[in-house]
Parts: structure tokens; sequence; C-alpha cells
């Protein structure tokens, strides 16, 4: 068990930078997600703490030693690889029991009861003879799963560990991921590009986009204090509303002159404003902050999402789950005066009044 | 003519022609078994029904021809030649395939076009090197040409069964504890153990075929067996029974060989990965 800490690391390939003068201060047992869009640089930063690559400049330290010099063996990580990286000609009994052989870190005649413990926890034990590809991808997951758990490592390193599962056996896996990393208590270094997968499983949320990290909180944080357009946008399903206008006396007025709702800033000749579409309400025209149309309703079961035309924007806000609507007709919207966000368009950060 | 009786004419069509290739191909084979068994007066009969004899092979082995010790040789240089192709063009394979090195691509193609150019328009040059260095006509001379026609080949062969290893198994078995070399004996070899036999198979045969170069560079004590094939031109004229008799000795070890390799050929196609 370890802390990690990445001091200004880059990666460049040529001219394309992967990684940007990126720190990182991750804390002993904390389970880190690092969350972004494909090609942010996540799974590159990840392969350079495991010591799969190097980085161009910066340091990397696990626990108190600097490892940049470290092979992927010295590092004393354990890793859980997208594609599983399971030993095709092994049983899935050798497949676990490799790190313990080839590391020789316990006596070889404890390895049989470790691998069993391990492939209890993630219930292998009645496949342990079989080989990888008389495996279901859901038990290959495990198999790979019980490998980093055999023995005790500093930490963990997951990229997208879930994303070749079908859908419904990703939730029962992520319950699962949760219950492990609650037992065993061991730094977490977890890569993903699904928010749902980084709002349950992290203590902490990094969102990344072109090689830095954009905004690093608690999903708590993430979702309802956002710090910049890009993490308001890409965290929450649908995203985030964001309406361009400028603020007039604590008023947000959009670039079709619509009053919307009041804001915390006095002024602002640009602005950005973001609301949730839970944090907007449909009321009968007229009898709320603007009117507008309904561009679509869809039903997803649990809500209907409904796109309204507001001039020359779209808002979407999402409404009770028995409330029907019909294309082309008029509502009125009601802003929540105490949910919403403004950003600066020229920078995309976010605009904070002070003493709020 | 009915739809039913055209289906079966093609179908005959197919078994006719079916059966007309395969007798262009086994015909000469079946014709140099029964000759291998026949003696010196029945060769030239094709009669079916003769009295088999074994002397043809007795003969073969014999003063002056002595196969026994073409054998030998043929053996020795293409099993060394595998031995020492194998690991070579493994390790080779190995890193063209998961090291990115400058002028990769340039020495792949390289190599590969060693293949391109006539043996007979580089047997000469071998002649005279040899002659200097004194490998004319020994072993080690012949394993030296055999490697410099196999290793290209061997090379990318070997490179195409690594190449189809996840590299994501490899770093697993990286991070998991292993050094490069642990990964290579503990993952990559067994991984691409279907593929590392069908090349050497492969090498196995083409060494033990070799022709050109055994003619010009041996005469007398490395020669090997399709060169000993030629002792069996006599005044009377080609002793065909003999001829057949040293034709199915070297052809059995290819018998047994493309048999192995049909199996681990499977097995090589459909290795691949674990998804």
């Amino acid at each position: 068990m370890a802390r990690i800490l990445l001091k200004n690391i880059t990666k460049r390939w040529g001219d394309f930078v992967a990684v940007d003068r990126q720190s990182l201060d991750i804390k002993d047992r904390e389970f880190l997600v690092l969350l972004g869009p494909s090609g942010c640089g996540k799974t590159t930063t990840m392969r350079m703490i495991a010591g799969l690559e190097e980085p161009t400049a910066g340091e990397v330290w696990i626990g108190d030693r600097m490892v940049n010099d470290d092979l992927p063996k010295d590092r004393d990580v354990a890793m859980v690889f997208q594609n599983y990286g399971l030993y095709p000609h092994m049983s899935v009994f050798n497949n676990i029991a490799y790190p313990l052989k080839i590391r020789k870190s316990v006596p070889r005649s404890r390895i049989p009861e470790l691998v069993n413990e391990a492939a209890e926890r993630v219930e292998l034990v009645p496949f342990l003879h079989r080989r990888p590809r008389e495996l279901s991808g859901g038990q290959r997951q495990r198999v790979a799963l019980a490998r980093a758990i055999v023995r005790e490592p500093q930490a963990f390193l997951m990229d997208e560990p879930l994303s070749n599962l079908d859908a419904k056996l990703r939730v029962t896996m992520r319950a699962e991921l949760k219950h492990l990393s609650h037992e065993l208590q061991i730094t977490t270094v977890y890569v993903t590009h699904d928010q749902i997968e980084a709002m349950t499983l992290a203590d902490r949320i990094g969102v990344m986009n072109e090689g830095k990290i954009r905004q690093l909180g608690t999903p708590d944080e993430i979702y309802n204090d956002p710090a910049n357009i890009f993490v308001a946008d890409f965290i929450g399903s649908p995203s985030m509303n964001l309406i361009s206008g400028r603020v007039e006396g604590h008023q947000f007025v959009t670039v079709d002159r619509h009053e919307l709702t009041r804001t915390a800033m006095g002024a602002m000749s640009q602005a950005v404003l973001g609301v949730r579409a839970e944090d907007i309400h449909v009321v009968a025209a007229g009898s709320g902050d603007v009117d507008g149309q309904v561009y679509a309703a869809e039903n997803t079961g649990e809500n209907v999402v409904l796109t309204l035309q507001l001039g020359g924007q779209r808002i979407t806000c999402k409404e009770d789950r028995y409330i029907r609507f019909s294309i082309g007709e008029t509502v009125g919207l009601k802003f929540d005066s105490n949910k919403n966000y403004l950003f600066d368009p020229s920078t995309g950060d976010r605009v904070r009044s002070p003493g709020n | 003519m009915s739809a039913a009786s055209r289906r079966k004419f093609w179908r005959t069509a197919q078994a006719v022609v079916i059966v007309i290739a395969v007798a262009i191909m086994i015909i000469p084979i079946i014709w140099i078994f029964m000759a291998a068994f026949k003696s010196h007066v029945d060769v030239y009969q094709l009669k079916l029904l003769f009295k088999p004899t074994f002397s043809n092979f007795a003969t073969v082995f014999a003063s002056p021809y002595k196969l026994g010790d073409k054998l030998v040789n043929s053996t020795i240089v293409a099993t060394t030649t595998v031995a020492i192709a194998i690991p070579v063009a493994t390790l080779a394979s190995y890193s063209f395939s998961r090291f990115r090195m400058r002028g990769e691509t340039t020495m792949l193609v390289m190599i590969l076009a060693t293949q391109f150019v006539p043996a007979v328009v580089i047997v000469l040059p071998f002649f005279v090197m040899f002659r200097d260095v004194g490998l004319l006509d020994t072993r080690t001379g012949l394993v030296l040409v055999n490697l410099a026609i196999v290793m290209p080949f061997a090379i990318w062969m070997i490179k195409g069964f690594i190449d189809g290893i996840p590299i994501d198994t490899e770093e697993a078995a990286m991070v998991d504890g292993s050094t490069r070399l642990q990964v290579i004996r503990n993952i990559v070899l067994p991984m691409a153990a279907p593929g590392l036999i069908t090349s050497g198979i492969f090498c196995f045969i083409i060494a033990w075929n070799e022709f050109l170069f055994a003619l010009i560079i041996t005469n007398k004590e490395s020669v090997t067996l399709p060169i000993g094939l030629a002792l069996f031109k006599a005044e009377e004229g080609d002793l065909w029974n003999l001829l057949s008799a040293a034709g199915i000795i070297i052809m059995l070890p290819m018998f047994v060989l493309a048999l192995i390799i049909r199996r681990h050929f499977v097995q090589g196609m459909t290795m691949g990965a674990v998804r």
C-alpha cells in the first residue's frame, strides 16, 4: 500500500503531447479514477505509473521511491488490462499463480492456498483447472482480477477493465469491484471513459482532456461544482445545458434576449450559463421564467427527456416519466436560481462571484 | 437436361478433374515406390504384379554407393541448420515485432530481398570464398549456406506468429514480475510454439532438399542425399531401381514431417488471442 506521486510528468511522441506536465498526488488507499474521452492521456498516465511507458519528463513516485528507472516488475504494482492479458496457454490456476511463482515472494507451498483464496474472492474456484478460452468474458475478467489481488501490491492499476463486458455484466462487476476495493483497501488508479463507473467507484475523480487533468475532486464536487466548461459538459447524462448570453443586473440574458434566471454575478458582457437538465422544471406556459417550444420528447422509461427550442438555442430538461408532451407545444421553464453555473466563454473557466 | 441430372453431371465432372489432378501428382510417386522394389530387369516394364525385392535398398547402402554416409551428412546438416536458425530467428523476429528501431522496415525488406537473388548468381562467390577459407566439402560450409537460405524465411514466418500474440499478455507478465527474458521464455515461446515447430519443419525441408549449393561446394566427404542421387548414373544408363530406392529414403522423413506439420499448422493458424 502506498501513496503515488506524479511530478510534472510529460509524455511526447514526436510532436504529439499525450500527457502535458501533469502532477498528481494519489493518497494511500485512495481509489482514484482518471476519466476522459479517448486520447486524453489517461491510459498513458497509468502506463507511466506501471512502467510500461517511459515519461519524457517528470518523476513518478510510488511510496517513498522514485521509480522512473525501475522496470515494471520492480514497481510492485498489479495491473488489470482492458483485454485482460491472460496467459492462454496456462490454466486459470496457473494464471493466478504466475505473479507468485515469478516473484518468489512466498514459499512455493503457500501458493495453492493463496490462489484459492483469491479465486474464492471472485468466485472462480470451480474454474481453476480450465483454460482462459473456455471461460466467458466476465469470468476472464475475474481471472485478471484474481491475478492482481493474489499478492498484496503497492497499488492496483486498472485500465478500462469493464469496457469489454456487456452492459448488464458491467453493472454487476462494477458493484463487485466496489466491494472488493472496500475489502482490500489498496491504492487504486482506475482509467475509464464511463462517467457512471467514475462516479460510483471513485474516492476522487481526475477529469482529463488533452493531456491534462481539468478538474480533480470527489464525485460530488465534479458533478455539482464543475470547474470549467469541459468538465460541466463531460459529466452528466444528458449533458449540462450550456447557454450563451450575458449577465445584466444579476439576470442572465440569452443572445436572443430571453431573460432566464437570476445569477450570483452582477454583470458579464459575455457568459455561458450551465444548468443541469434536472434543475429546470417545466410549468404551464406564461408562468415560468421563460416560454419555449417542445422540439422533441424522449421517454427513457425512468424519465422524459425534453428538448426545447428557445430562440436559436436548445435546452434539455428531465421531467417526470408520466408527463406527456407534444412536439411544437409551448411550455414554461422555471430555473432553480441556486443551481446554475457561469463560465467565461473565452477561457472556459468557471466564474464565481466573490463570497460564493 | 433436368436440374437434377445437370447437378449430377457437374458433380461427376468435378470428380473426374480431381482424380486427374491427383493422378498427375501421385503416379510418379507410385512409380518410384514400385521401381524401388523391382529388380533391374523389371524396371522398364509397367507390370503391377512383380516379386518385390529389398535388394535395391541393400545395394544403395553398400559400397560403392554408401548412401548411409550421405544420409548422415544430410541429417547432420539439416538438423544443425534448424537448431541454429530457429533460436536466432526467434530472437530476431521478437525484436522486429516488439521493438521500434531505426531502419527497421528497411532491414526487414533487405532480409526478404536476399531471397530474390537467383542462387546460381551467388553460388560461385560462395565457392571461391569457401575455397579460400577451407570450407569446401565440409558440413560446416553446408550449414552456413543453408542458414543463409533459411534465415530470411524463418524470420518472416516467426515474426508473423509473434505479431499475433497480443502485447497486453506480455505487458501483464512484465507487471506481474517477469524480466524481458522471462516473458520470452514463459509467455512468448509457449504461445508461439506451434509457429516455431512449423517454421522449424519448413526450414528442415528446405535444407534437406537443397541441391544447387551442395552440388557445387561438396564433392566427396560431405555429399548430401540429393547429390547422392547422381551416383546412380552408370555406363549402362540410369539405374532406376537404385535411384528410386534412394528417392524413397529422401522422401520418407518429408512424409513424416508433413504429417506433423499438418497438425501444428492448423494450431498455429488458430492460436490467436484470448479476448
